[in-house]
This record gives structure tokens, sequence and C-alpha cells, in this order.
């Protein structure tokens, strides 16, 4: 391969951020103009958060976007002092228990390679850095804002709302050599049995405190041990339904998701 | 027929914005040509290949907003490849803003692709390059010929400039043309 075909592929990937770029500009587009009565809670939101005391640094100086092997094309998000969100780390002990050496391990620093700024993602709060699965590798950042998501069209999906992507836990995996997103929650969509991301044979989600093992209905039953908050069920499609099982295996709670997600 | 055959060029950079494959089918259609071009009017393999880089990236930024015109799109790709040409002989060097704004990294000059673009050109037909022959030109001819041909610039335009009447321009066009005509036909040994 001469440099005159390998141009061809930074030409595509450059065609490729200039297109994921203007999808972010419309999507912010859109959030402007369709959801212009939020600003007013979202106001008093941040001024609330604004008196919320910075948390207790982790360990100093510890940062896994300063990294010398990152891509210099993809800008580091912003880091953000603030504690993370107190309805997140009230739904999931994960948050609240110490953060140790292994939540800013290998995994961790490889996971923050996977994105960037430009992606959408701001205010990584580094002291909520969690480990949820040493085996398969995956890793939950909470950020203050995650990515809007958006359809095929560049438009955010149907029936988006954004204050679901405000205050969220994103979930990173590992895919051979790098890292992908799983996928942002907010507390109130892991409280409402929403927190579920699926693909490639995979599906992986956020329980809150109390949930010992999940159950999905769909075209076949499958249940998942939860650990950290989180359950991964190996070799299933998307789920239609979701049960919350106790230790004792009774069922806590029942999510019908081929209904409409219930309004804020 | 393959999905890359069955799209037209003016259809690849009209797709270029929602799919980024359909610049890199562009880009293998027309990257020859444009060395060729570009080989012959420098001389030089490298500055070819510099100035190849940052006509398709910026090509690549006005995607979004090419229109289908009379022209075929190629013509339109070779528009900013000669303004990429003419300035690089103002400003004494290839500019690189288009890369710097794509966030490209330079291009890694190697034998292989040096040597495809030299084989891009007819050394029998093109015996000099355009440039080399240019230098060959009395001052005055040459000066004349940039910037009515290369430039594309109005006589009037170009007369002011030098502050000659139109007529004169003209002359020096046409004399500067017949020479390289005799130039190109019996090259100096």
């Amino acid at each position: 391969m001469t440099f005159i075909d390998s141009y061809e592929d930074q030409l595509v990937d450059a065609a490729r951020r200039q297109r994921d770029a203007r999808f972010r500009h419309r999507a912010r587009r859109f959030v402007r103009l369709s959801f212009p009565r939020r600003r007013g809670p979202a106001v008093v939101l941040a001024a609330l958060l604004i008196g919320v005391p910075a948390a207790t640094a982790t360990v100093a100086g510890w940062n896994p976007f300063d990294d010398p092997e990152r891509n210099p094309r993809l800008p580091a998000p912003a880091t953000s002092q603030r504690a993370v969100d107190p309805a997140l780390a009230a739904t999931l002990g994960v948050l609240r228990r110490e953060q140790t050496d292994a939540d800013r391990g290998v995994a961790t620093k490889k996971a923050a390679r996977a994105f960037s700024a430009t992606a959408g993602y701001r205010g990584a709060q580094l002291d909520g850095v969690r480990l949820l699965d040493a085996e398969r590798g995956i890793v939950l950042i909470p950020f203050e804002r995650g990515p809007v998501p958006l359809g095929p069209d560049g438009k955010p999906v149907p029936g988006f709302d954004p204050a679901s992507y405000t205050n969220v836990a994103c979930l990173f995996k590992q895919t051979g050599d790098g890292f992908a997103g799983v996928g942002c929650h907010s507390a109130d969509k892991i409280r409402g049995g929403r927190a579920i991301s699926a693909g490639s044979g995979r599906v992986t989600g956020l329980v809150p405190d109390g949930v010992a093992r999940v159950r999905l209905g769909g075209g076949q039953k499958v249940e998942a041990d939860v650990q950290n908050n989180l359950w991964v069920a190996e070799g299933a499609g998307s789920p239609r339904t979701i049960e919350w099982l106790a230790d004792d295996g009774s069922v806590v709670q029942r999510f019908d998701l081929t209904a409409p997600p219930p309004g804020p | 027929m393959s999905r890359e055959d069955a799209r037209t060029d003016e259809d690849l950079l009209q797709a270029t914005p929602e799919d980024p494959e359909a610049f890199g089918i562009f880009y293998r259609r027309h990257v020859d040509a444009v060395l060729a071009f570009f080989r012959v009017r420098t001389g030089d393999s490298e500055l070819a290949a510099d100035l190849m880089a940052e006509t398709f990236a910026a090509a690549l930024l006005a995607a979004p907003r090419f229109k289908r015109r009379r022209e075929p799109a190629a013509a339109w790709l070779f528009t900013i490849g000669r303004r990429k040409l003419i300035d690089s002989w103002r400003r004494g060097k290839v500019e690189d803003a288009a890369r710097r704004k794509l966030g490209l990294e330079p291009i890694e000059l190697d034998d292989g692709g040096l040597a495809r673009i030299d084989a891009l050109v007819d050394e029998e037909r093109d015996p000099l390059p355009l440039v080399e022959l240019m230098n060959r030109l009395p001052a005055d001819q040459r000066q004349a010929l940039r910037l009515r041909v290369l430039e594309e610039r109005e006589y009037a335009e170009i007369a002011r400039e030098l502050e000659c009447s139109e007529a004169v321009i003209r002359q020096r066009v046409s004399r500067a043309t017949r020479t390289l005509r005799a130039l190109r036909e019996d090259p100096p040994k």
C-alpha cells in the first residue's frame, strides 16, 4: 500500500468525522428548538449542582484521559470536579464504595481512549470511575452529559428526552484491542428498568441496589446474575420484558419494554 | 455491476455528507488524473503528491455545497486543483489549510507512490513539464501567460496590473503560446 492508497483511508475517516460533527450540531439545534421550557429547570439544577461540594480527589493527578498513547485527533472530554449525581449514587451502590486501584487500572485507561469530546461527552467524573466486570472489561464512567442518541437520519431518536442524557452512568466494554461505548443511563432510566443495551449477541444493563438477578423475556428466557449493579446476558437478543429478582428468587419488579417509557 | 460503478461522480459527491465511503470511491476514480495534472505542471512528484492531498481535502470540505451544474464533477475537482496550484506559485509553498481543518496527518511519501506518479506521466508526450518550459520564456511573456492561462484572469485586468494596453498583453500571450508549442514539438537538447 502506498501513501496514495492510505490517503484514501484518511479522507474517509475525515468524512466520517465531518458527518458526525454535523449530526451533533443538528442534535444540539433540535434540543434548543424543541425543549426551550426545560432551560428553566436546567438552570435551577445547575445552580443546585454548583452548591454541591466538590468530590474528594481519588488519587491526586490521576486522569485516564491524560494519556500519551491517546489518538491526538480525538480530543479528551473535559473532566469535572463535581461529585457524582446524588440520584445516581443513591441508585448504584457501586458508586458509593471506595475507588480501588483496579478501577484506575489498564481497562479504564483503554476505555478512556475510546471516546472523545467530539462525540458529545462532557464532564467526566473521575471519582465515580468503576471497573464493573474485570473479565469482560466493562468500565463505568459517570458524565455530567452523555452523547445525544441519534438515529440514522442524524436526528435524535424518537422519544428522546434531553434529561435522559444529563448525569449519566456510561458503560464501556472491551472489543478486541479497543473499547466501545455500551450506553449511558440516567438514574431515572436505571430505576425504570430501561438501562439496557443489546448488541453482538450480548445484552448488558444496570440495575439499582437490591436486585440480585434479572430474567429477560422475549424469544427465549435468559437469566443473568447482577454484580456491581451490572448484569450481562450472553447469547441473548433485545428483550421484550425484564424481571428484577431478589436474592430469594422472588420477583421485585417487572417491566414491559415494548410499552412506551413513562413520561417525564 | 458494483455499487461503485453504478454511481456517477455527481452522485458520489452529493452522497458524501451522509456516506463517507462515497468520497473514497470518488478519490479512487480521480486520484491518478489529479496526480498526473500536478506532475506535468510542476515536474516534481513530491510536490504533485502534496497538491493532490490538499486538493482532495479541500474537495471534501466543499462536498456538502456541491451542486449539479452543466460541467461534470471532475471539472469541479480540477478547478479546485488549479486554484491550489496557482496559490502554491504565489506563496512559494503548498498550503495545507484544508488538511489542517480536517485534522489530516501529513502524508508520508514512499518510493512506490512516487514511482506510481512518475509512471502517470508519458515522458514521450511530455518531454519537459510545463513549468520548466515556461521558465524558458522571456519574463514579460511568462508573466502574461501565467496570469491569463493559469490564473484565468481577464486581459483588461492583467493590463491594469502590468500597466500596459490590453493589446500588448494579447500579443505577449500569443507569442508565449507559440513559443511553448515550438518548445514542446522540438525540445532543446
